[in-house]
């Protein structure tokens, strides 16, 4: 059975929601990259709006545009990803709790900690009573949530599942996390990709999801799984977060005739920061043309057939790879 | 039947025992573990009593055999995981057909236990921020026990475990691994507790679920795991995981629908998949935290479900352990297992008077000998997340 993306779309610092790749890309401001904030009311009420932490607002806003598009009122599995999930609520929570000494801090953060707010949300919202998850594995949080999706829809548990990974980066997590030895080159961001998968055609195949715990990738054995070799890829979507970034010179190598595209120096890194790269790549076959701003190396051939996802964030590495239709 | 999914290995910790054969005695013997706060850092100390594991973190740390110069690389939440998923996978060597083992854990606030004590603290000590994602409990557990063929974690609050469960399946039906650990961890937190207590829905006595007087549920710490494998891979197998299902009620963030219509369509649909008929049940594990809404939505679908007056043998095991969040499915789903092998019904402790209008007594007894082939357990969670396994003899 093969497996399509039926709809997209992506929140993130560059002006990616409701719209195609961006041509033009903004340069991130006081070292990190902050999300472009969506017209939320389009999708949510003030009244709801007002409780809502920007995850919650962002992973809303994002699944209901993606769904709209597929033109889905109620999808039959709602599967979210986020590797740190509601952490303003958590810090709120946290904060109130240990300066006030545990006198009684408000329910309501406590409520909107748990990782699965988002989703829950979702299934209140559109009176969802479908299957409905929230996997958080780090920087495969997206990636674990996407083949879930996958199984479900080959076991035809399911026609349509909405599949998006999401994380925020409030003040006090960027301040936390900016000087942590592993995100020494990277720039800080957050944001989500938001996707319906589904049996049903469109112009973009899914071929699949692979998760390899390991410090090596043998490539050619992966695109085995997808019955693919190394010159059917016609680009590939690298997760560097600087020019010469060792965890993806090996593998850029590998492809080096080939347009490799990078997006966390223009949206930054976050633990779901793939799911957006898996929006870059469907936009690449959808339209068929990569703007050269989002390429690190070669030009776009305005030809590509089957495009490659590729993540490597300490070993914990991912492969996804979608076709043209 | 080859596709068939059985369980090969158990492994649990939580506040009745250390591992299976401790809690299976505590079961038998009606002993709960819910007594007052010895380890948990708190101002309300004196006002609640908790289902906290019998061990301090070093205690934990050299029954791993892991030198206590470790301390500082796990939070509490990877100790209690590593604890009952080593014991886990101990007992499924013995079945080896397998090779890939991949592990499928689950946690609601992951390292916060450590995260607490350093967060706001003036000494910029932020080694917390590698121990606090849910993941890191499941990679330290994934390591441990050398299951990295694939590791994931599932946070949908406290009905994680079974998901846990319903993701691993699926991994091997389609041949991802060969074998897979499931299951769910949570250690004690202040965070929780003072979310719990900001909730209004602690008893600051035993709880007493299913109870007409129950006041709210004793907040817990734990683990509990499953090793699952296809049939055709195992040698021996514990029991069948026979049918599953998730639902969600789509009522209300926190609270459970009046007609209890998630719990009722995930038991439902776990029993379809089963093939079974609902008065195949001989035990239903039921979520019953003891919270006046929680047990009063579920009583009414396992109404529904299996018809007024027909509702078969249930028991809350949180009257034991307390609520232990994302590790109550994993660890019910133990004792859910411990029922079929051992061929015994638990009761729900501190019973008195059922809840008017339900008219639903739960067991209050142990009983022996009735013949126990197909269990039900329920686990539900905030997100309107309900969640249903069935395991068979």
């Amino acid at each position: 059975m093969k497996l399509y993306i039926k709809s997209s779309d992506c929140i993130s610092a560059q002006a990616t929601f409701e719209s195609g790749l961006p041509a033009e890309l903004s340069p991130a401001e006081n070292g990190r990259l902050s999300c472009l904030k969506p017209e939320y009311k389009k999708y949510i009420s003030p009244k709801l709006l007002r409780r809502m932490s920007p995850i919650i607002r962002n992973g809303v806003s994002g699944s209901l545009s993606a769904l709209g598009k597929a033109k889905i009122d109620v999808p039959d599995a709602i599967i979210i990803g986020t590797a740190l999930g509601c952490l303003k609520d958590t810090a709120s929570f946290l904060t109130q709790l240990i300066e006030e000494n545990e006198e009684l801090p408000n329910p309501t953060h406590f409520i909107q900690s748990t990782h699965n707010t988002i989703a829950g949300q979702l299934a209140l919202l559109l009176k969802c009573t479908n299957y409905n998850f929230t996997f958080s594995q780090m920087h495969n949080s997206f990636e674990c949530a996407l083949l879930d999706a996958q199984l479900m829809l080959l076991d035809k548990q399911a026609n349509n599942v909405l599949v998006g990974g999401v994380d925020e980066l409030p003040d006090v997590s960027y301040e936390l996390t900016k000087d942590l030895e592993c995100y020494k080159n990277a720039t800080l961001g957050e944001g989500g990709g938001f996707f319906v998968l589904s049996p049903e055609e469109s112009k973009v195949e899914f071929k699949g999801v692979r998760i390899i715990n390991a410090d090596t990738c043998n490539i050619i054995d992966e695109l085995k799984h997808f019955n693919l070799r190394i010159e059917d890829i016609d680009a590939v979507i690298g997760g560097d977060v600087e020019e010469n970034d060792r965890a993806y010179s090996a593998f850029q190598q590998a492809f080096n005739d080939k347009p490799y595209a990078w997006y966390k120096p223009f949206i930054g890194e976050f633990g779901t920061a793939s799911s957006v790269a898996l929006w870059i790549a469907a936009k690449a076959i959808e339209e068929q043309s990569i703007p050269q701003c989002w390429l690190k190396h070669g030009k776009d051939t305005n030809r590509y057939n089957n495009v490659l996802v590729y993540s490597n964030v300490g070993g914990e590495q991912s492969i996804m790879v979608l076709s043209k239709n | 039947m080859d596709e068939s999914i059985v369980v090969t290995g158990i492994g649990v910790v939580c506040s009745i025992g250390a591992n299976v054969p401790e809690c299976f005695n505590s079961l038998k013997d009606e002993r709960a573990g819910i007594e007052a706060v010895q380890y948990l850092k708190t101002v309300h100390k004196e006002r609640f009593k908790l289902g906290e594991v019998k061990r301090s973190n070093e205690e934990l740390l050299q029954m791993l055999s892991l030198p206590a110069t470790s301390a500082d690389k796990y939070s509490r939440t990877a100790l209690l995981a590593m604890l009952a998923g080593q014991e886990a996978m101990q007992m499924a060597e013995a079945s080896n057909g397998a090779k890939r083992t991949g592990v499928v854990s689950s946690t609601t606030v992951g390292g916060m236990d450590v995260t607490e004590h350093k967060y706001l603290k003036d000494n910029p000590d932020n080694s917390y921020l590698q121990t606090h994602p849910c993941g890191d409990s499941t990679r330290q557990l994934a390591n441990f026990i050398g299951a990295t063929a694939y590791y994931t974690t599932l946070n949908t609050a406290c009905s994680s475990g079974t998901n846990a469960l319903i993701h691993g399946a699926r991994l091997l039906r389609h041949g991802i691994v060969d074998r897979v650990v499931v299951g769910g961890v949570d250690a004690l937190t202040m965070f929780t507790l003072n979310g719990f207590n900001s909730l209004m829905i602690l008893d600051t006595e035993h709880c007493k679920p299913f109870d007409k007087n129950r006041k709210g549920l004793n907040l817990a710490e734990g683990a509990g795991y499953l090793v699952l494998e296809k049939m055709k891979d195992a040698k021996e197998y514990l029991c069948k995981v026979r049918g599953f299902a998730n639902a969600n009620d789509a009522y209300h963030q926190t609270a459970s629908s009046p007609e209890g219509n998630g719990a009722y369509s995930s038991m439902l649909q776990a029993l379809e998949m089963s093939g079974l008929s609902a008065n195949d049940i001989d035990y239903v594990n039921v979520h019953g935290t003891g919270t006046n809404n929680n047990d009063l939505s579920e009583g009414v679908a396992l109404n529904r479900l299996f018809g007024e007056g027909k509702v078969p043998h249930f028991s809350s095991t949180k009257s034991y352990t307390g609520h232990t969040l994302a590790a109550a499915a994993g660890i019910e789903a133990v004792f859910s297992v411990l029922a079929i092998q051992n061929d015994i019904v638990y009761p729900n402790l501190n019973f008195k008077e059922a809840i008017e209008d339900l008219d639903l007594v739960p067991n209050t007894k142990v009983i022996e000998g009735l013949g126990v082939n197909h269990v039900m357990s329920n686990s539900f969670g905030f997100g309107g997340n309900n969640s249903t396994v069935i395991f068979s003899k």
